[in-house]
């Protein structure tokens, strides 16, 4: 029979009970986890950019989309391509609950800009918040009469009248 | 169909109930007594989570909500049916199982009334508990009001509150071997709350934190759903581990049952939680700098990061945690999950390392053939990315938990050996390996004579059967190597070694002594009992031992009379 014959590690008697300082462990970090997403989810408050700079008319548009007001998001299209998204596009187009929308780059071409940015998505109760996704967006723009304009189908309605 | 086969089912375990009981050369109405259980329990059972539902139904039509009327109707009606119909079948079965309970103590004692309330208790809290988050998340605004969640949460917490009573009182505990399964389900199911909303809430933390260094945030999701919604599973999580762990499971009996839940859901789960989630940051940085990322922006490529910190830190803990419990109070044996978890991980080790030296040769092939593609694709560079980081990963995994069980095979040989899991491991690894071998050789085979025929032979045919190439070398070395351990497993504990006996009743005129003598030479517990009739005279151990050894049976009681007589009788405990 293998019966163990070390002596336990202290020599002391068992408790069998493992050191309280291990939940204490557990429970710091998440209190710390929990501190963070509430400090930083108030403070990340995203500045607004004004409607004179081609991020700022995608910041506009974004959030207009989020909040489902078409009639905003529609009017900072071009006039070629607000004739071809019209409001039933918007209202079919699937758009996730939650999502945040980071700038990852501004790219000038001609007399056009792209806007480059990173859409997540925040999913519910999925294992660690893990169930969210990342996708890249690219909004390219003109300047038309001295304002900046969506030029070309943008997400979330990209074909709009199907293909062309 | 469907009630054919449960029929079917049903049938089936009722035969095998009955069949087992007679093998084990029961008395003959403990067959009908083990059917009698079987059907009364689940009956009971079927009337319990009937009139649960029931119930839950008749509170849904009590509580305020915007349901349309036809609706309420039904709910009324169907509630009432099935609280009409499962009730009074639930007391009149009550009735019968509790005056069995009060009367015959073996009653207590049987599988049956241990299994009724482990899976009664553990469905209870199963729906309560997803019901309660339910309603938590309602109270967060994170989905609208409705009444189900209410009444059922409030139902099923009364019927686990009842039958963790029935579970605790001295009246009617049931003493079967199943019964700490309740505790330990509970345990499973408090932990896996705690570690999926503590994992949660640190994500969303950690999350926070890198949208705020990725780059400017255009639009910000609110975190609060996210984050209340973790907040609640973890803080329920929390109180029904602490119920089922902290109070009932870290102090109990520590059984097989106990072993199994510590080491294969706490730190098997914790570690290969902690092991996937480091692997998967792992990738993400080889992929960077070895492969070709789906996106060129650092922020995207490296998203995944807080998800994976967070489940690395959370599986971490929960194996730290239940490694230091087993610390705390070591088994005085190594037991049977000890070892499961030991060879399990070790295979998940050798696979993930296998794995990733497969495509480690195919690579180089690819790149030393000539006329094939000498560069990589992209791929190829990711297939590169991920064998590089399942090498990282698997291979100290591996060589860790070898290593040790070679060293627990050094200290404790002929246990570890002769033990199923070690047995099974090294056939299984060298069954699958030497399979997965044969097959690539006959692929190899088959495109080097058919090309060979064809008279088309050339060096890329090397590229085209790197894969096979691969696997052949990767799967015949593990086949190898296993097939020598199990042989030398086979000549240090021979397979038809004779079975002695191991426990011996030995009646003596020299009780004691010889008791000792003889355990020492036999390896079985002896317990010796002195003879009265007899005079004390030298005895022969020698001869005592030998005839012991000689027995095939588990348990023999040996007396010794005055002409030094051996008789070795077998029995068996009744």
């Amino acid at each position: 029979m293998d019966v163990r014959t070390q002596p336990t590690r202290d020599g002391g008697p068992r408790t069998g009970r493992p050191p309280q300082l291990l939940l204490w462990i557990l429970v710091g970090v998440i209190a710390v986890g929990l501190v963070f997403a509430a400090l930083l989810g108030s403070l990340r408050d995203p500045d607004q950019l004004g409607l004179d700079t081609p991020e700022g008319v995608v910041q506009t548009y974004l959030q207009a989309v989020f909040d489902g007001d078409v009639a905003t998001a529609r009017g900072l299209l071009s006039e070629p391509v607000a004739a071809r998204c019209s409001a039933r596009e918007f209202r079919q187009a699937w758009v996730p609950d939650a999502l945040t929308a980071s700038l990852s780059e501004v790219r000038t071409q001609d007399d056009e800009v792209e806007v480059e940015v990173r859409l997540r998505t925040v999913e519910g109760p999925t294992p660690f918040g893990g169930g969210g996704y990342t996708t890249m967006e690219v909004f390219t723009l003109v300047e038309d009469g001295g304002e900046w304009r969506l030029s070309a189908d943008p997400w979330p309605v990209y074909d709009c009248g199907g293909p062309r | 169909m469907i009630s054919l086969l449960f029929l079917a089912v049903v049938i089936g375990v009722v035969v095998w109930l009955v069949a087992g009981s007679r093998r084990h050369g029961a008395a003959p109405d403990r067959g009908v007594h083990t059917l009698r259980r079987f059907v009364q329990y689940t009956f009971l059972l079927a009337a319990l989570f009937t009139a649960g539902t029931g119930a839950s139904r008749l509170v849904i039509t009590a509580l305020p909500g915007e349901t349309i009327a036809e609706r309420r109707v039904t709910e009324v009606a169907l509630g009432v049916a099935l609280t009409i119909v499962a009730v009074p079948v639930w007391l009149l079965l009550w009735r019968q199982v509790s005056r069995h309970l009060v009367v015959d103590a073996e009653e207590r004692a049987s599988t049956g009334w241990a299994l009724y309330l482990v899976i009664a208790t553990t469905v209870s809290l199963v729906v309560a508990f997803v019901q309660l988050l339910e309603i938590g998340r309602w109270a967060i605004g994170a989905q609208p009001y409705a009444p189900e969640p209410i009444a059922f949460a409030a139902v099923f917490l009364v019927l686990w509150v009842a039958h963790t009573w029935l579970l605790m009182h001295p009246q009617w505990r049931p003493t079967g071997r199943p019964a700490p399964l309740a505790m330990l389900a509970g345990s499973v199911v408090g932990l896996v709350g705690v570690a999926v909303g503590g994992g949660g809430v640190l994500a969303a933390g950690l999350r926070a934190l890198y949208e705020l260094i990725a780059g400017p945030l255009l639009v910000a999701a609110p975190l609060d759903v996210t984050l209340g919604t973790s907040v609640i599973l973890a803080v329920l999580g929390a109180m029904t581990w602490w119920w089922h762990w902290w109070r009932q499971g870290l102090t109990a009996e520590r059984t097989g049952l106990w072993h199994a839940y510590v080491l294969l859901i706490g730190v098997l789960g914790g570690l290969l939680t902690a092991v996937s989630a480091a692997g998967t940051a792992l990738h993400s940085v080889v992929q960077w700098w070895v492969g070709e990322p789906w996106t060129t922006t650092a922020a995207a490529h490296f998203d995944v990061l807080p998800t994976a910190i967070a489940a690395g830190f959370v599986g971490a803990w929960v194996w730290w945690y239940h490694r230091r419990v087993l610390d705390a109070r070591p088994s005085p044996v190594r037991t049977e999950p000890e070892r499961v978890y030991g060879y399990l991980v070790s295979a998940v080790g050798l696979v993930a390392a296998a794995a990733g030296v497969t495509v480690a040769i195919m690579a180089a092939i690819q790149a030393l053939t000539p006329g094939a593609l000498a560069v990589f694709d992209a791929r190829g560079r990711n297939t590169l990315a991920a064998a590089i980081t399942l090498l990282v990963v698997g291979l100290p995994l591996w060589v860790t938990f070898w290593h040790r069980l070679q060293l627990e095979v050094a200290r404790n040989g002929p246990a570890e050996r002769r033990s199923v899991t070690r047995r099974s491991y090294l056939m299984l690894l060298f069954g699958a390996a030497g399979l997965t071998a044969a097959v690539s050789v006959g692929v190899v085979l088959y495109v080097v004579i058919r090309d060979l025929l064809e008279q088309q032979l050339a060096v890329t045919v090397l590229h085209d059967l790197r894969a096979a190439i691969g696997l052949i070398i990767t799967a015949g070395a593990i086949a190898t190597y296993h097939v020598f351990v199990y042989r030398a497993d086979r000549l240090a504990v021979p397979a038809e070694e004779v079975r002695h006996p191991r426990d011996v009743l030995l009646v003596s005129s020299d009780g004691r002594d010889l008791a000792s003598a003889v355990a020492a030479g036999t390896g079985a517990r002896v317990h010796g009992l002195h003879r009265l009739d007899v005079a004390p005279h030298a005895i022969d151990v020698d001869r005592v031992t030998a005839a012991i050894l000689a027995s095939p049976h588990e348990r023999v009681l040996v007396t010794i009379d005055e002409q030094d007589r051996v008789v070795v009788i077998p029995y068996d405990r009744g």
